[in-house]
């Protein structure tokens, strides 16, 4: 079982586990450009791979931009600024076609580190939300046919990193996202990655942003909340930790708050690292 | 025997029978196809949290698990398997190239083998470069003609090794003959990469598999074997350590493809394929003869496929002995079934050029499903009709472990079939399930009739999570008017494996003259014959030593092949004796090869003038399971009243949407009867009771549905 099904199950663990949402981090610290590290499914596998091994972290997330997954489905993205800026939603005549899985980076990248990485660190797929890709992959023919796109994507894209094997499933909202009100199809969409996650036998896991307050019921159907600032009650939450700050809460599972600051300073993680299993 | 685990994974689920003391416990879980350890696990701990015990529990004190598994199938369509080195005598290394006549045909369907144009021989498995041929020959009678060069033998393997060869088929004419040069090079092969050496690689010999003429097939079967190995014993470790690690201390045992199951370690890769079906074909045998059944057709509807087999008179009487798997003929003793591409997860769809509604053989297997399903499946299926029909309970599918999504289902079917169609989606879901049902009972009919049987005198029994739902309906599609359900019917081919024997067949091909043309008197030299039984029965006493069984627990039938003299076809038949001592042996076993010849072709064809011969040999071996009489149960009348659990509108096609009652199946007692339309629901499978049929509780606690009001579960002989 992996330490992330096991700490969701409760299962009392030996150290602490630290799950951070690391995306461009790994990038700057492998020093490979943002454009080829989302682009480049070899290059983003070994970068993330290699991030993991030198801060003992204990999963790595694949997939933390959304607009990778736009741009699988036919969206233009700029990564010139070393975050995903969709230029254009996908065209109306690749609203019908949906993932290739062969084709999709974020799902090659979640297969190579299964085979890299496996069985030492647990591989998160993030799949975003409904929201907040619906707004990626807008088209010309309306809001709707925008978030059904989104809902097949995600679902699609759910599948794909369950084939291949990831240890768990994070479903990743910006604010405005999370804080959309949840349509038939949004909440449709999720109890398909409840069911898929279940066929899997890997646990979903849902972000809650900073401010957001959720609780257990807007964290459901996932079994468990990885939140920007205060833990989620009623349901097993990391509790959000900052390099460079101190540690105050004891717990089983902690994770960033937030996605790591590509420009952040590696040896304040690493120190946050080596507190975390100190206070174990 | 004591507490026993079943297991058979499907294509859609994968399904437990187990028996603990008098108690049986079934379960139900989706197969995993992206790790068959993950639902083989799922299932144990789904039928430990039936019985009320914990998984350690469980497995610490039961006797046996066996195992039906279709990894072995998967490698071959998925094209999974190991890179192999062929090694064959020089001359014929394009014999698996060429195949036999027709090889271009074997294991499409009928409709694709008509398609000219587009028809292609299969890819092989092994490349061209990969196949090796060697200086040597061994003649028909098995004498060496031209020895084994060892240096040819050594160039040969370095060259398949530099190419990337990952495993070696060794497989030389003759040899099942004289294995002498398939032993040799063996021994090459392995002082070359030894066992301690990280470069070992493994090596199948063709006469080990399968001692038997015909080089293509007893190459392929060496073939298929070697290359499905690999994926199935690395499964079978991980659910090994899997099952041990959770207090499992006895051996895991695989279902095989004869009618037999045996310990993993006694067997190999090709007895593996297509056990599933065989498994349930076996426990129709044992049902029939409990209820005293002469004539059976087993019924499996699944949700990839729908599989059948023929029972008469209380055993299995259909064996394929030139069995295809996936594109590739083999050999060996295979129980018969048919499968074809119709089961709850196939999809519905209308043909744009034709605008005609098909069903299947496309399946949307267990991912993503039917869109009922809720895994983001789109595609109608047949579950996705019988749902909107009302005939399925959403909440109460899997025992309510998985929550169906009705909309989901109206939504697939709407826009895929009844808007095309221009109909109601009630009325598209009810043609997607009169075709699936006319389909499957054509295919009943067809190879009933084909065996020479009146298909209206079988009883079906419904197996599969979808046969209690839809037998009734391919039932009337064959004109058979009684079929019957069982407690375990979701779970039957489960159920199946574990009334199964040991069982193993030990096969030979050596040519004896009995008779010659237009002479008197026999030819045969007993004493020739009597050694090859010997040294089969030999075989067969180390080898089930090996499996933990002393020499007189073994039971015997020796069959065999044997044809006349200016023919070819060959008739199996059962010898009376396995040893022949004198001419009234030989008597009788040439009276019997005639009589089974008549029965087969017809009285007038029988020539036994022409002169006999035998060609093969088979020694079936077999230690019989301890099998517990079923419990008969005293009949009390009544209507069912107490299991009703309510009504719920169902649409019936041309009768129009009528309130049906529903009935708990548990709570159904022998003796209650009742009229359809009804619905009996259980956790596992719902069984559907149409208009004009009629459903009972036999003296077994057996569901029995029934054409009319009056039936007799004891019919099934020649109108």
């Amino acid at each position: 079982m992996s330490r992330i099904a096991s700490v969701v199950r409760s299962d009392a663990l030996p150290v602490p586990i630290f799950t951070p949402l690391v995306g461009g981090f790994a990038a700057t610290i492998t020093q490979t450009s943002p454009e080829t590290f989302w682009r480049s499914a070899p290059a983003q596998a070994a970068a993330l791979a290699e991030t993991a091994r030198l801060f003992g972290l204990d999963a790595i997330t694949v997939g933390l931009d959304p607009a990778a997954l736009a741009e699988s489905a036919g969206a233009e993205v700029d990564w010139s600024t070393g975050r995903g800026v969709v230029t254009s939603g996908v065209p109306a005549a690749d609203a019908e076609r949906g993932l290739d899985p062969g084709a999709t980076t974020v799902l090659d990248v979640a297969l190579r580190l299964g085979q890299t990485l496996g069985g030492v660190t647990d591989v998160i797929g993030v799949v975003p939300g409904v929201a907040t890709l619906a707004r990626l992959v807008a088209t010309e023919s309306g809001a709707d046919a925008a978030e059904r796109l989104a809902a097949r994507l995600v679902i699609e894209a759910a599948r794909g990193y369950g084939e291949a094997r990831v240890d768990a499933l994070l479903v990743l909202d910006d604010a405005e996202g999370f804080a959309a009100a949840e349509s038939a199809a949004v909440r449709r969409a999720e109890r398909v990655l409840a069911n898929t996650a279940r066929f899997f036998d890997i646990p979903l896991l849902r972000s809650v942003p900073a401010g957001a307050g959720a609780d257990a019921e807007r964290i459901a159907p996932a079994q468990a909340a990885l939140p920007a600032d205060e833990p989620v009650t009623g349901v097993p939450s990391a509790v959000p930790v900052t390099p460079g700050a101190p540690v105050s809460v004891p717990a089983a599972w902690y994770t960033s708050a937030g996605e790591l600051d590509p420009a952040l300073p590696p040896e304040l993680l690493h120190d946050l690292v080596g507190a975390l299993r100190t206070d174990a | 025997m004591g507490n026993t685990i079943d297991i058979d994974v499907g294509g859609t689920f994968t399904d437990c029978f187990m028996r603990r003391g008098s108690q049986v416990v079934t379960a139900k879980v989706p197969t995993t196809h992206y790790d068959l350890s993950v639902c083989f696990r799922q299932a144990i701990e789904t039928g430990a949290e039936r019985s009320g015990v914990d998984v350690a529990d469980l497995l610490s004190d039961t006797e046996l698990i066996r195992y039906s598994t279709t990894i072995g199938i998967n490698s071959l369509i998925e094209r999974t398997g190991p890179a192999l080195g062929l090694i064959t005598t020089r001359g014929f290394e394009d014999t698996v190239f060429i195949g036999r006549s027709r090889q271009w045909a074997d294991g499409i369907p009928i409709e694709e083998t008509r398609d000219l144009s587009r028809i292609q021989k299969p890819v092989p498995l092994l490349d061209k470069s990969m196949v090796v041929g060697v200086r040597e020959r061994v003649d028909c009678f098995g004498n060496v003609l031209m020895p084994l060069d060892p240096d040819d033998v050594r160039e040969q393997v370095q060259a398949l090794v530099d190419r990337g060869a990952r495993g070696f088929v060794v497989s030389l004419l003759w040899s099942f003959l004289n294995p002498q040069h398939e032993l040799e090079i063996l021994d090459i092969i392995r002082s070359e990469y030894p066992d301690t050496y990280l470069g070992n690689v493994p090596v199948v010999c063709s006469h080990q598999i399968s001692p038997r003429g015909g080089e293509y097939t007893r190459t392929m079967t060496a073939v298929v074997d070697a290359y499905t190995h690999q994926q199935i014993s690395s499964q079978l470790w991980t659910i090994g350590e899997m099952v041990r690690d959770a207090g499992y201390t006895k051996p895991l045992a695989l279902v095989h493809n004869n009618g037999g199951s045996k310990k993993v370690a006694r067997t190999r890769a090709i007895d593996t394929h297509g056990a599933g079906p065989v498994a349930g074909v076996l426990g129709s045998a044992y049902l029939a003869r409990q209820y005293g059944l002469d004539r059976v057709v087993f019924t499996d509807v699944g949700g990839t496929s729908f599989d059948l087999g023929v029972v008469t008179d209380g055993s299995v009487s259909s064996y394929e002995f030139r069995p295809v798997l996936d594109r590739w003929r083999v050999q060996g003793s295979f129980v018969e079934t048919r499968s074809i591409g119709a089961g709850g997860g196939s999809i519905a769809s209308v043909d744009p050029s034709l605008g005609r509604l098909k069903v299947g053989p496309a399946s949307a297997g267990s991912m993503p499903g039917p869109a009922c399903y809720g895994l983001g499946g789109e595609r109608p299926t047949v579950t996705d009709a019988d749902l909107v029909l009302g005939l399925i309970d959403p909440d109460n599918y899997l025992g309510g472990r998985m929550q169906l999504d009705v909309e989901a289902a109206r939504d697939a079917i709407e826009a895929d079939v009844a808007e095309p169609l221009g109909i109601t989606v009630e009325e598209a879901a009810w043609q997607i399930r009169r075709l699936v049902d006319a389909t499957m009972g054509q295919e009943i009919f067809k190879e009933l009739a084909l065996k020479g049987h009146d298909p209206r005198t079988f009883t079906i029994f419904a197996a599969g999570g979808a046969g209690a739902t839809h037998a009734a309906g391919y039932a009337e599609a064959v004109g058979a008017t009684t079929v019957m359900t069982f407690p375990f019917s979701s779970v039957f081919c489960a159920f199946g494996a574990s009334t199964t024997d040991v069982l193993h067949i030990y096969e030979r091909s050596r040519h004896l003259t009995v008779t010659q043309f237009m002479q008197p008197g026999f030819a045969l030299e007993t004493e020739g014959f009597n050694a090859i039984v010997a040294q089969l029965l030999d075989e067969a006493r180390l080898d089930f030593e090996l499996e933990g069984y002393a020499a007189d627990r073994l039971h015997y039938a020796l069959e065999l092949d044997m044809r006349y003299k200016t023919q070819l076809n060959q008739t199996r038949v059962t010898v009376p004796k396995p040893f022949l001592d004198g001419d009234d042996d030989v008597r009788e076993l040439c009276d019997v090869f005639n009589e089974a010849y008549a029965r087969q072709y017809s009285p007038e064809a029988a020539f036994p003038q022409a002169g006999i011969d035998i060609e093969e040999f088979h020694l079936k071996v077999w230690v019989p399971a301890d099998h517990e009489p079923a419990a008969k149960h005293e009949l009390v009348p009544g209507d069912g009243t107490a299991a009703k659990t309510g009504e719920r509108p169902v649409f019936w096609g041309p009768a129009g949407t009528v309130a049906t009652s529903v009935f708990d199946r548990t709570r159904l007692v022998p003796g209650d009867a009742f009229a359809g339309p009804a619905i009996v629901e259980s956790d596992d499978t719902t069984t559907v009771v149409p208009i004009g049929w009629h459903y009972r509780i036999d003296e077994y606690g057996n569901g029995v549905i029934e054409r009319g009001l009056h039936g007799d579960a004891r019919k099934g002989t020649e109108r």
